[in-house]
């Protein structure tokens, strides 16, 4: 494992490196912009955590699981929720069914002996973040994925600050009971060991300061023309017909229609690419008729417009034109 | 060093004056990061490098495209790319300890490459070979001809009395976290609480999670003398959405005084009479009024200040949590009709201490002393 400073994430989707235990290794389709691709490596390199935001459907969770493909590091994903604390991600105290144990070896010792009380630790699960912060403890790098940031409550990143800033916690619960990635050390010796962080948010509501400074942040651009087929190529094993082509066309003339409430994104495009495909294997649909078609009229456009004004508005475009 | 620093702090200043959240640690990050030979492999890498370590969102982003066009891609523009072959990283850089021959003119005119090589050796403070550096000012002269004037790009900035980013933050302080909806969380002292009490224990106590049950109802006047404050209006209501009560705002507009509706629409369309808006969603919430409350017409109207305080009035039968903020500075409601209405209602300038001192009273706090509707 002496290569670890070494290990870059190159975004052809191969794992050239050894595998870490558990390492993630669903090979992932991921196509990602050359600046990204820096972006990554330089967060990878300082070991900051990396904040992804951009349109909906334009692959910030996707990021993660290839880099960890492709790194051969294991993956710890964290799926906030509006309910979510900052202690989650870190560990899970079950109080309840050790106040139930032990009541139920109280009642039982009243027929023999006292059967001994089981240890704290035994009740405390550690979430992802603090399982990957016990894999620094033995020298294991890992991805964490803490996905949509934005919609736990406000008080959420700003509780995470201390833990991602040293990346240590103790549990409570537990006397004696804590972890420390850095193990006393500083930051740069231990730096190739320390799990990378990459989060992502949707910008409904604004992060903290302090959080924001810890942060290296990316904004994820749309694909263009060109990144757009090498995605449909990665994701359709088979090679490109036409059909591919014209639909990459027609769709970039969707895009640039109208003001869209919620415009039609790289996931949606893939749904669309998939059920045409299917249509063309069943002689439904050939490039020529897809060409042709007025852009308003495009077959299953329920795949790409999601909202009832941009429906109502494409079918008044279509109205007008007859 | 001193070079570096000539480079990159121009645009590091820039980007903090803009209220972007930049600190010294990030400054020197990445300086550090340069100097431990990332993006140094063009010119494109470098501005990348910069965007990811300095920018912390896409407006922040737009402000440095501005800022390093500006500063830095003059200088970088001398840099052809030719010379970025005898880029070194830092571990080289002491077997390469330049020949001290400082060139003059003359020998800039032998080659291009040659001139390149002996300005780099020139930098004494800067140990690495830093591909592109500032030259001196001599050398820049050969190379003038070559550049292309710059078109010049104005950007216009709003420069409001308090940045988006601050309001947002003040508005988060308006939580009213409560202990509401499904029990779910152990309540362990409540638990222990109750074994003490029956010396038994048959069931846990559970709790509710707390929740934000902050509401904030928002009444805003719209045309007339309010119309060159729009960009202030709309700024401050972006940043109360992304001050974190989502989906517990609702928006009303007026003009010069609610009397007797209030609009669903800015453009003062689709009226809802006042008291059915107030019984529905003012009862015990927040609510703050933006109005410049006649301060921007500069004169003293009684009918606007009798109506005002009637509308008062009404609203204090709804609730007590409610705070006026005016766009207009305080020293220009002397004499017009917001210095009296500012007597009967809590009023506050748009800025960083008069939106605190607001949200303050919509938690709760108590009025100012001299403010009331006493009769």
């Amino acid at each position: 494992m002496a290569d670890l400073a070494k290990r870059q994430y190159r975004g052809d989707g191969k794992c050239p490196y050894e595998l870490l235990p558990e390492a993630w290794t669903e090979p992932e389709p991921y196509r990602a912009a050359k600046s990204l691709i820096e972006a990554v490596n330089v967060a990878l390199y300082l070991r900051r955590p990396l904040l992804l935001e951009g349109e909906p459907g334009c692959g910030k969770t996707r990021l993660a699981y290839a880099v960890a493909y492709e790194l051969g590091y294991p993956l710890h994903a964290c799926y906030i929720r509006s309910t979510s604390r900052a202690q989650d991600l870190l560990y899970d105290y079950d109080a309840l069914s050790r106040l139930y144990d032990i009541q139920e070896r109280s009642s039982g010792s009243t027929q023999g002996k006292a059967l001994p009380t089981l240890p704290r630790k035994n009740y405390m699960t550690l979430g992802e973040l603090g399982k990957a912060i016990e894999q620094s403890q033995n020298d294991i790098p890992s991805i964490v994925l803490i996905d949509e940031i934005d919609k736990a409550d406000i008080d959420f990143p700003n509780d995470l600050l201390l833990e991602l800033d040293r990346l240590q916690f103790n549990v409570k619960e537990v006397p004696g009971c804590s972890f420390d990635a850095l193990k006393g050390k500083k930051r740069e010796e231990r730096r190739n060991l320390l799990p990378l962080i990459i989060i992502t948010s949707n910008r409904e509501k604004e992060l903290p300061k302090p959080f924001l400074r810890r942060c290296l942040f990316y904004y994820i651009e749309f694909p263009d023309q060109a990144i757009l087929k090498e995605i449909v190529k990665s994701h359709f094993q088979a090679e490109i017909t036409p059909l591919f082509e014209t639909a990459i066309k027609r769709f970039w003339e969707l895009r640039s229609l109208r003001n869209w409430r919620k415009i039609p994104g790289t996931s949606e495009f893939l749904d669309w690419v998939t059920i045409l495909e299917r249509d063309e294997r069943a002689k439904k649909i050939s490039d020529k008729a897809l060409a042709t078609k007025p852009i308003t009229n495009l077959p299953h456009l329920e795949t790409l417009v999601k909202t009832q004004p941009d429906r109502d508005a494409l079918a008044k475009l279509r109205k007008q034109d007859g | 060093m001193a070079k570096l620093d000539s480079l990159l702090f121009p645009v590091f200043d820039a980007l903090r004056r803009q209220g972007v959240p930049l600190g010294v640690s990030d400054y020197l990050l990445a300086v550090e990061t340069i100097r431990s030979g990332l993006g140094l492999e063009d010119a494109a890498r470098f501005k990348e490098l910069c965007r990811l370590l300095w920018t912390k969102s896409k407006e922040d982003q737009e402000l440095f495209e501005i800022a390093f066009a500006e500063l830095i891609e003059p200088q970088l523009q001398i840099v052809s790319t030719s010379e970025l072959v005898t880029a070194t990283p830092i571990n080289t850089s002491p077997s390469e300890t330049p020949p001290s021959t400082i060139s003059s003119e003359s020998t800039l005119k032998n080659s291009e490459f040659q001139s390149q090589s002996q300005s780099e050796s020139k930098t004494e403070t800067l140990d690495e070979q830093v591909p592109f550096r500032p030259k001196p000012s001599r050398q820049l002269f050969s190379f003038k001809l070559d550049r292309v004037e710059q078109p010049r790009h104005y950007y216009f900035t709003m420069r409001l009395p308090i940045s988006q980013r601050e309001m947002a933050g003040i508005w988060r302080h308006l939580r009213r976290p409560q202990r509401t909806g499904v029990l779910e969380d152990l309540d362990v002292e409540g638990t222990i609480d109750s074994i003490c009490r029956t010396g038994t224990f048959i069931r846990p106590r559970l709790q509710a999670r707390r929740r934000n049950q902050a509401k904030l109802v928002v009444l805003i006047d719209q045309q007339g003398s309010m119309a060159p404050f729009a960009p202030l209006v709309n700024a401050v209501i972006e940043s109360i959405e992304r001050g974190g009560l989502l989906g517990k705002v609702s928006l009303y507009y007026f003009h010069d005084c609610p009397e007797g509706f209030l609009y669903e629409r800015p453009s003062l369309t689709s009226p809802l009479p006042l008291e059915v808006v107030l019984n529905s969603q003012a009862k015990n919430n927040s609510v703050v009024i933006i109005s410049d409350a006649g301060a921007a017409c500069g004169y003293y109207d009684g009918t606007r200040l009798a109506d005002t305080k009637a509308f008062i009035k009404t609203l204090g039968t709804y609730t007590y949590l409610y705070a006026w903020l005016n766009p207009m500075p305080s020293n220009r409601w002397l004499a017009t009709t917001a210095g009296d209405i500012a007597t009967i209602v809590p009023m506050f300038y748009l800025d960083k201490e008069g939106l605190n001192d607001a949200v303050n009273i919509l938690r709760g706090h108590p009025f100012p002393p001299e403010v009331g509707t006493y009769e």
